[in-house]
């Protein structure tokens, strides 16, 4: 699949290239986005503004920050982000907190038990301690913030930080 | 940060809250601002990307419903940002140049001398052009000239290679009028000086809005500019 040639034909006005990113991509982000925003109708939603943007700023891909398929799933985590943010995450102050954190770490469980048992990512994530590793998955499939990682995991938010970045540098230094 | 062993570590931590979504609104504009001109910190930037892709592509969903394509479409057609500048201009006919309007006609006028004048030397056309209009491209960049002949006669000369693949064609238009909206002055069938023919029109003003956009094979099927502007520009009267 040639995802930079699609969305370089975006940029040409071809509706067809929009379609067929969607078809081949939809269902999975839409996935990607109800790990973050938890309800279903409201990831496809997600899912339909940032297909609008992939098209409205195909023409501002740049390949020099990432492969163009990196790009589209970037637009749809960071509209994601900006609905959980703007809707403060009532589901998760309505709900039972315990039902709450369990449905998180099920979330972020099932992301990374389905890496494939031959990747280096998998690999070097194994290799971190769980609490940062857990803390980096937590941020990047659920979209928790630096406060929600120290709530969940109870403890103060520089420890929830430091923890993120620890794994970050870990993970950086283990897959170079 | 005072130690230099440290930063290589600090900049990929950045790269990696950015990549998370960890930065608040203040941290991101700025680390976008030093990532437009940083070509290290956007490598650091696309590895951390590539890296973490890898998490979403484990997501398995179940198949959109059948509304959701229907509503992007319906969407697109709507917002089509960078393809309905003169069909805005016909619904906001009253409001004033942009900020951008402006400073892409200011970047007209400042080409416009070199130019014009190099079109006077190169090519004698069947009498002055009335009016001469510099196309400029979303980065301001100069991609084409259009001189008016009559109230109907235009000629275009392209002044940089432009990539039309074999099913789209370039359309040339102009708004005569907010009211009437815009109106096509035809095709070009390849990248070089063409002599084109339209309805006719009123006689043509300065400050007139020209427009050449990408197209379907055989002109926008709308009557109207459907794909991307290639160039837009505003007319100006030449000092002969």
């Amino acid at each position: 699949m040639d995802y930079a040639g699609l969305v370089q034909a975006c940029a040409r006005g071809d509706r067809q290239a929009l379609r067929k990113l969607y078809d081949e991509e939809a269902a999975r982000l839409i996935a990607v986005a109800q790990r973050i925003v938890r309800r279903r109708e409201i990831a496809e939603e997600v899912v339909q503004d940032a297909f609008i943007q992939i098209w409205q700023k195909s023409a501002t891909f740049d390949a020099s920050i990432g492969s163009a398929r990196a790009w589209i799933y970037t637009i749809v985590r960071h509209r994601a982000l900006n609905v959980i943010r703007d809707g403060a995450r009532e589901d998760l102050l309505e709900t039972d907190e315990l039902a709450a954190i369990q449905d998180r770490t099920a979330v972020v469980d099932d992301a990374f038990g389905r890496l494939a048992t031959e990747s280096r990512l998998r690999t070097c994530l194994e290799a971190i301690d769980r609490d940062k590793r857990q803390s980096l998955l937590l941020s990047y499939v659920a979209g928790y913030s630096h406060g929600e990682i120290a709530g969940l995991m109870r403890v103060p938010i520089g420890t929830a930080k430091s923890w993120v970045r620890r794994a970050l540098i870990a993970l950086k230094d283990c897959m170079a | 940060m005072t130690n230099g062993t440290e930063e290589p570590h600090d900049m990929a931590v950045e790269a990696g809250e950015y990549v998370l979504g960890l930065m608040d609104d203040a941290a991101r504009a700025d680390f976008e601002a030093r990532l437009a001109s940083n070509p290290e910190l956007r490598r650091l930037v696309a590895a951390e990307r590539e890296r973490f892709l890898e998490l979403d592509l484990t997501a398995e969903g179940a198949a959109p419903t059948l509304e959701l394509w229907q509503r992007i479409e319906e969407g697109v057609a709507r917002t089509s940002s960078n393809v309905v500048d003169l069909q805005a201009r016909r619904t906001h006919s009253a409001v004033p140049l942009s900020r951008r309007g402006f400073w892409q006609g200011f970047a007209a006028a400042s080409v416009l001398g070199v130019v014009a004048s190099s079109v006077a030397y190169m090519r004698a056309p069947p009498g002055a052009p009335r009016l001469v209009v510099v196309l400029l491209n979303d980065q301001a960049q100069p991609v084409s000239i259009v001189e008016t002949l009559d109230d109907k006669r235009i000629r275009v000369v392209p002044l940089v290679n432009i990539d039309v693949p074999s099913d789209r064609t370039l359309q040339v238009w102009t708004l005569p009028d907010p009211a009437t909206g815009p109106v096509s002055m035809g095709l070009l069938e390849a990248v070089r000086a063409t002599l084109l023919e339209g309805p006719v029109l009123p006689t043509p003003r300065p400050d007139q809005l020209y427009e050449i956009t990408l197209e379907p094979a055989g002109g926008s099927p709308t009557g109207r500019p459907t794909g991307p502007i290639i160039g837009k520009g505003y007319a100006r009267t030449p000092r002969i």
